[in-house]
């Protein structure tokens, strides 16, 4: 997995496709569906990975959605932009995996969310970035974060998204974001301590 | 539109992740076998049609249609009675028994359209009706069926 700074600051799903590439694609041209994969297949992966917090499971997400798109793009009539279109798709199947997840593992946001405090095992020399800090965070809770604050969700799409009430999604966003908030506190105050260790001490006077 | 939270454009700005050069490969690859299956599905679904399209038209060579067949035993029938009313019956039993047989498959022919009887139903009458209207012409005196002939 490779890092690099986004040019837009954001996962680029904003980006045109022409007419012909999409008339192609319909037609299951693979020249033009490659040109599809090459312009998003990085946003779509992203997003994927950033949901589901693991990077096999991301590339599964992303193939699947890539394979269903022979298909699906038929369906694409152009009312939202391509991008758009393509990162709900790829949303819904990244929350499709998390949803196979909860059977699985009982992730349950407000139960993790409850039992764990936000002071609670960070140490004091690891590396806290943030996206070090959204893998803390259950599976579910940090795919509610990063749709609502990120990818701009209501908390109505969110409901649906995840087969539950409003009020759970702002539950589970208002607790996410107080504990990364937390979280990043902690880190700022153990980062200012490192740092007054080490700065030299000026004699007084 | 509120202004995004410290937190909000921190998280914005998490960098975009490149995902490995084989999942490109993976999905090609994957792209292909799709093609192939719509390819074959495709072909069986072609051959499936025409299957069906040959075993409609075998079903249908057989006969004409119910309607079609009520028409051509209609017609049968006028042209016997036609050939009937030219010639002299001669008069037996076997010709009394079958005049009173035809009586009472054209009560029966007319009691079945008074009911709205379809062509399924009308046609085994006309087919009785045609076959006794032969039969009074095979019974009709030699020397007129001679002069018909």
């Amino acid at each position: 997995m490779m890092l690099s700074p986004s040019p837009t600051g954001g996962v680029a799903f904003a980006q045109d496709v022409d007419d012909v590439t999409l008339a192609r694609a319909r037609r299951g041209d693979r020249q033009a569906l490659g040109q599809l994969y090459q312009r998003f297949g990085r946003a779509c992966y992203t997003l994927a990975l950033r949901l589901t917090g693991n990077a096999a499971t991301a590339e599964d997400v992303v193939q699947e959605v890539f394979v269903k798109l022979i298909d699906a793009i038929a369906r694409y009539r152009g009312d939202a932009p391509f991008g758009a279109w393509l990162k709900r798709m790829t949303a819904n199947a990244a929350i499709d995996h998390l949803r196979a997840l909860r059977f699985r593992d009982d992730d349950d946001p407000e139960r993790v969310l409850s039992e764990t405090s936000s002071e609670a095992e960070l140490a004091p020399d690891a590396d806290h970035d943030l996206w070090t800090l959204l893998q803390r965070l259950p599976a579910r809770a940090r795919a509610v974060v990063l749709l609502h604050e990120v990818e701009g969700y209501t908390h109505r799409e969110l409901a649906e998204l995840f087969g539950q009430t409003e009020s759970y999604s702002k539950s589970i966003l208002s607790r996410s974001l107080q504990r990364l908030q937390g979280w990043l506190g902690t880190v700022s105050a153990h980062e200012s301590s490192h740092e007054s260790a080490l700065s030299p001490r000026l004699p007084a006077g | 539109m509120n202004p995004l939270s410290p937190l909000a454009c921190r998280l914005a700005e998490l960098p975009e992740l490149e995902p490995p050069p084989a999942l490109r490969a993976r999905i090609e690859a994957a792209w292909a076998a799709r093609q192939r299956h719509r390819r074959l599905q495709r072909i069986g679904g072609m051959a499936l049609a025409a299957g069906l399209a040959l075993a409609a038209l075998l079903l249908r060579l057989p006969g004409p249609t119910p309607d079609e067949g009520l028409a051509v035993l209609r017609d049968e029938s006028r042209q016997l009675e036609q050939r009937l009313a030219t010639g002299t019956l001669v008069h037996s039993s076997a010709t009394l028994a079958t005049e009173l047989e035809l009586q009472r498959v054209e009560a029966a022919l007319q009691q079945a359209y008074d009911q709205g009887a379809g062509a399924r139903d009308l046609a085994p009458l006309w087919r009785r009706r045609v076959d006794l209207l032969g039969v009074l012409l095979q019974l009709q005196q030699p020397e007129q069926q001679l002069s018909q002939i």
